[in-house]
């Protein structure tokens, strides 16, 4: 069923769309660890991200976190540094790298342990963008190095894409129920908190009501039937993946959510692979 | 083995992702199932990617202390710094919003295990036990105490949180219920005992 994708037309395409991931991917990934090399103080002991205390949110949960001096290597603040500075290492050999080759493969190794190492040490401040990460990094690296062949690598840019239209099927989907959404006014109260607001986000929600809630809703709606530019015609994709890319940099402009758009943007070659997919006489 | 072969080792990454993908699906529903992820997704490996629905925060918290003395008397009320206000550089770089992050995810967590422990029957505020060992409440805890005491000679440090609509004006009515919300008023914890 890969066949019109293993062509050798196929395949510069398979390549082209993994190697624009993967540089998405590098630069998110390396902003990642290196935000959280700059928060250091946050895992030292009496910090706020302190092993002594997420350790305690982990009581229970496997073999690894009841054998407390190891734990404590791993998690602690020297340990925690040690995972980001392998994680950032990671990401630099990834971008630097070619597709499919020991270093690329080396380095989305360290990149994926980090992050993994991320999410044992706690789920607290965690966010999609990690989520997504990690989606993005462990296809990646499953599909793209040199012990399988190019259909697996497909597989995987297909679980990126499926992933991806998920997110924004889940999204779009969970706000459609809600009052606030739906009502209009989630933008402009979002935008007004300390927390994911902006100053210039809230100016701009309150300066046209009637506009605010008319994009609160289209965004809602968009997200929501996101997953249709797979079936649809080209340009539709061409548009959703437009309005993604600007909705996401909004996003980090207003709200502060800068790994975000990263992390989405690495898996739009995914999903315009996807389309190639369903589309095979598509050009 | 030809390049539009899975091969052995294909197959095995097509099942994994395959289950990874399908077990995503239920962990974005509230149902007997999305909470069975839920509780089987302890290092959130599974993603949930409702964000900001379908209840968005749309609140600003604050939280403050006091210090207390043996004789029951207490230092006036501060309030921690632990949200700056958003900068043009954030966009590109924002490593402060991991303390953000992590606190917003406490006090709503903290919100959970209220919700959780009155829906087993518990009274909160007579038996706050299964509240104070919780961990939202263990980090925000830690946080307020890492604070500079505000007097050697207090004994002990009170918490509070409250929430307030950044929407609302100054002509709204004193009663109005998105005014301000008490959501913890804690119990003394001593400086010298061990948290």
């Amino acid at each position: 069923m890969f066949e019109h994708l293993l062509s050798s037309t196929g395949m510069a395409v398979q390549n082209r769309c993994a190697a624009l991931i993967s540089l998405f991917f590098a630069v998110g990934m390396s902003v990642t660890f290196a935000e959280r090399l700059a928060a250091n103080a946050l895992y030292a002991e009496g910090g706020l991200m302190s092993w002594r205390v997420l350790s305690f949110d982990r009581a229970g949960n496997g073999a690894l976190f009841r054998q407390p001096e190891f734990a404590r290597l791993l998690f602690g603040r020297s340990g925690a540094s040690a995972g980001h500075v392998l994680g950032l290492a990671g990401t630099l050999l990834v971008a630097l790298s070619p597709l499919r080759s020991y270093p690329f493969t080396a380095g989305l190794a360290m990149a994926v342990l980090s992050a993994m190492l991320v999410h044992l040490r706690s789920t607290y401040a965690g966010d999609g963008a990690q989520q997504m990460n990690l989606v993005v990094g462990v296809a990646l690296l499953l599909g793209f190095n040199p012990w399988v062949t190019p259909a697996t690598g497909a597989v995987c840019l297909l679980f990126i894409s499926a992933q991806s239209a998920l997110s924004y099927l889940a999204s779009g989907a969970a706000k459609l129920i809600s009052p606030i959404w739906m009502g209009g006014d989630a933008l402009r109260r979002i935008l007004a908190t300390t927390a994911f607001g902006s100053e210039l986000g809230f100016r701009l929600a309150s300066f046209h009501p009637g506009l605010t809630r008319f994009l609160c809703r289209a965004t809602v709606i968009l997200e929501a039937v996101f997953p249709l530019l797979l079936a649809g015609p080209k340009w539709l994709v061409i548009v959703f993946l437009a309005w993604g890319a600007a909705f996401h940099l909004a996003n980090a402009i207003l709200m502060g959510l800068n790994t975000f758009f990263w992390a989405y943007l690495s898996t739009y070659p995914a999903l315009y692979f996807a389309w190639l997919f369903l589309h095979p006489h598509a050009r | 083995m030809s390049s539009n072969s899975l091969g052995f080792a294909g197959v095995c990454i097509l099942v994994l992702l395959g289950g990874w993908l399908l077990v995503s699906v239920p962990n974005q529903f509230t149902n007997r199932l999305g909470a069975w992820v839920t509780r089987i997704n302890a290092f959130g490996f599974i993603p949930k990617w409702t964000f900001f629905a379908p209840i968005p925060g749309t609140f600003n918290y604050h939280l403050i202390y006091r210090d207390l003395y043996q004789d029951g008397s207490a230092m006036p009320w501060l309030e921690v710094d632990w949200c700056t206000g958003r900068r043009w550089f954030h966009a590109v770089w924002h490593p402060r919003r991991l303390t953000t992050k992590l606190i917003i995810d406490s006090i709503n967590g903290l919100g959970e295990v209220i919700l959780h422990m009155t829906r087993e029957g518990t009274d909160v505020e007579r038996d706050p036990q299964s509240l104070i060992l919780s961990t939202p409440y263990v980090l925000l805890l830690n946080l307020v105490m890492s604070m500079p005491r505000q007097d050697p000679c207090a004994i002990s440090r009170q918490m509070a949180i409250f929430q307030q609509d950044p929407t609302v004006t100054c002509d709204a009515p004193l009663d109005s219920p998105r005014i301000g919300k008490l959501i913890l008023c804690s119990s003394a914890h001593d400086f010298n005992r061990p948290q």
